[in-house]
């Protein structure tokens, strides 16, 4: 497993680059845009917007997550599938799932990083001029966004290890699917009582992205 | 160099298909294929375009599952090879498929660590020839220079079985002699089974003990290099001999063709008295027939035609 974490760190290195650069300068921007409001409207104004009006101060992070986990898939699994390459680590000697999984933890650690970059940025921007409470709510308005990050990338993985062109039709569509369930309501607290339900659908991507791979080592057959 | 290759259990195959079927949609591709592979021979499979090699490359690779019959490699259902038996294994894809975002040294610090008997001594005799830094990168190689790098990759691994797709593809003439030297030398000398396809057939005349020609229709003919080039024989007549004879294959007579300048092309596994014999009873003059030696690509045609 330690040589697939190997493999898979020389692969997606330069997009890790690219996507922790992205982060920061959005982390940059996010704050300075905040910083810009409170210097040339008044505070009461911004609480009230934020408090009573609903106004997403951090609402430029939405699709963000979404972006990164499909960037990610993209990077990941791109490589693998041009000219069938999968297929030579397909032969190591190491069972099918643990490789596929062992894709897929490599894939979920560096998304988690990403998108704790991007939760770090809602905290210290909101946390900087707001509450504590603002603060609380903003990481549970936005965790919708962030499983849409990881539907995107598990999405992803399973419309690209599909061989089939009829089935990786229905895998995009079960993808955008869910992607568009976490995109439903963009309201503070709107996922409040289904947020777990949603994590859970989200997983269920992954045994899928196992069903893929096996179809995948078979030319498309089940 | 001295190479030791795993004992099989006696009188167990590298590799037997036996009854195969394979079929996409309602084409059948294979239809009850049967052949073995001897441990320690090299066998070249043969056959024009769309007879299924490619399938039955990826079904002996593990990459399709056979619809019938079975499929052995090393003992095992290709299909559900245990990783031990995968480590005995060595797969060269066609194209010389490697990871194209690592450097040569990333290749063997990757590869190396899954395989307990790996030989860096031919990995490194290979990739020095290349001229290469270690950390050159694999995206920036030519088909010549990657093959060489796969080469090295499934000869350090010491597999006791070779499987190689068309390893000829995109290659020069001097890759291919070079990619074909090494490969050559390290079978002999370990003793390794090796099942290979190439579209450039005369390479292979260097390499195998054995052939197996597949052609349309499931029709296959396992034999050995030296049997099957001693027996099949080629003749021509000229033009004027059999111009009016409407002639067909039989038993007797595996083809006939007439060429672009209106020569009779005949091949036939028998001796050239037979041949006569029988073009004689079709009514055919025969005092001009005369045997033609072959290459292995001419018998290769021969044998499964032109078209």
């Amino acid at each position: 497993m330690r040589m697939i974490v190997y493999k898979e760190w020389l692969k997606l290195r330069p997009y890790l680059l690219l996507a922790v650069a992205a982060n920061l300068l959005f982390a940059v921007w996010l704050f300075l845009s905040m910083r810009q409001r409170f210097a040339t409207e008044h505070a009461e104004m911004l609480f009230y917007q934020a408090n009573h009006i609903g106004y997403l101060f951090y609402d430029d992070l939405r699709y963000l997550p979404l972006i990164l986990g499909v960037g990610l898939a993209m990077a990941q699994f791109m490589p693998e599938i041009i000219r069938g390459r999968l297929r030579l680590a397909m032969h190591l000697p190491i069972g099918l799932a643990r490789l596929v999984l062992g894709h897929l933890a490599v894939g979920l650690a560096t998304l988690a990083v990403l998108l704790a970059m991007n939760l770090a940025a809602v905290v210290w921007s909101v946390g900087t001029f707001f509450p504590g409470a603002f603060v609380e709510s903003a990481v549970v308005t936005a965790a919708p966004w962030l499983l849409a990050g990881i539907a995107g990338y598990l999405g992803g993985a399973l419309v690209l290890l599909e061989p089939d062109r009829r089935f990786q039709a229905a895998n995009l569509a079960v993808a955008a699917g869910v992607v568009a369930l976490c995109h439903l309501s963009a309201q503070y607290d709107a996922y409040d009582r289904a947020l777990w339900g949603l994590a859970a659908l989200v997983a269920l991507l992954i045994p899928a992205t196992l069903l893929q791979a096996h179809r995948f080592r078979n030319g498309g057959r089940a | 160099m001295t190479l030791s290759a795993q004992a099989s259990p006696a009188g167990e195959a590298a590799i037997e298909v036996d009854g195969l079927v394979h079929t996409y949609g309602r084409r059948r591709i294979h239809d009850g294929l049967s052949f073995r592979v001897e441990p320690g021979r090299i066998l070249g499979l043969l056959g024009k375009n769309g007879v299924g090699k490619t399938t039955l490359i990826k079904i002996l690779m593990g990459f399709l599952t056979p619809e019938a019959g079975t499929c052995r490699v090393l003992g095992e259902p290709s299909d559900a090879l245990r990783a031990d038996t995968r480590r005995r294994i060595g797969l060269v894809f066609e194209g010389h498929l490697a990871y194209e975002f690592m450097s040569i040294a990333e290749t063997e610090r990757f590869f190396r660590a899954w395989y307990p008997r790996w030989r860096g001594d031919v990995f490194h005799d290979l990739v020095e020839r290349l001229g290469l830094s270690w950390d050159h990168r694999i995206r920036h190689m030519s088909e010549g220079q990657r093959s060489q790098v796969v080469l090295g990759v499934v000869m350090a691994q010491d597999p006791d079985l070779l499987i190689l797709d068309d390893y000829t593809m995109g290659l020069d003439a001097g890759y291919r002699r070079l990619f074909l030297d090494y490969l050559v030398h390290y079978a002999r000398a370990g003793n390794k089974t090796v099942l290979v396809t190439s579209h450039v057939v005369q390479d292979l005349e260097r390499l195998v003990d054995d052939v197996v020609f597949l052609r349309s229709g499931g029709r296959v003919l396992q034999t050995s290099l030296a049997s099957f080039m001693a027996s099949f024989r080629h003749f021509r007549l000229p033009p004027d001999a059999a111009a009016a004879a409407a002639l067909e294959p039989d038993d007797e007579l595996h083809a006939i063709e007439r060429e672009a300048d209106g020569t009779l092309s005949i091949h036939a596994f028998a001796e050239p008295a037979a041949v006569g014999a029988a073009l004689a009873r079709r009514g055919v003059d025969t005092s001009a027939l005369v045997e033609h030696r072959m290459t292995l690509e001419d018998a290769f045609i021969g044998y499964t035609g032109k078209y």
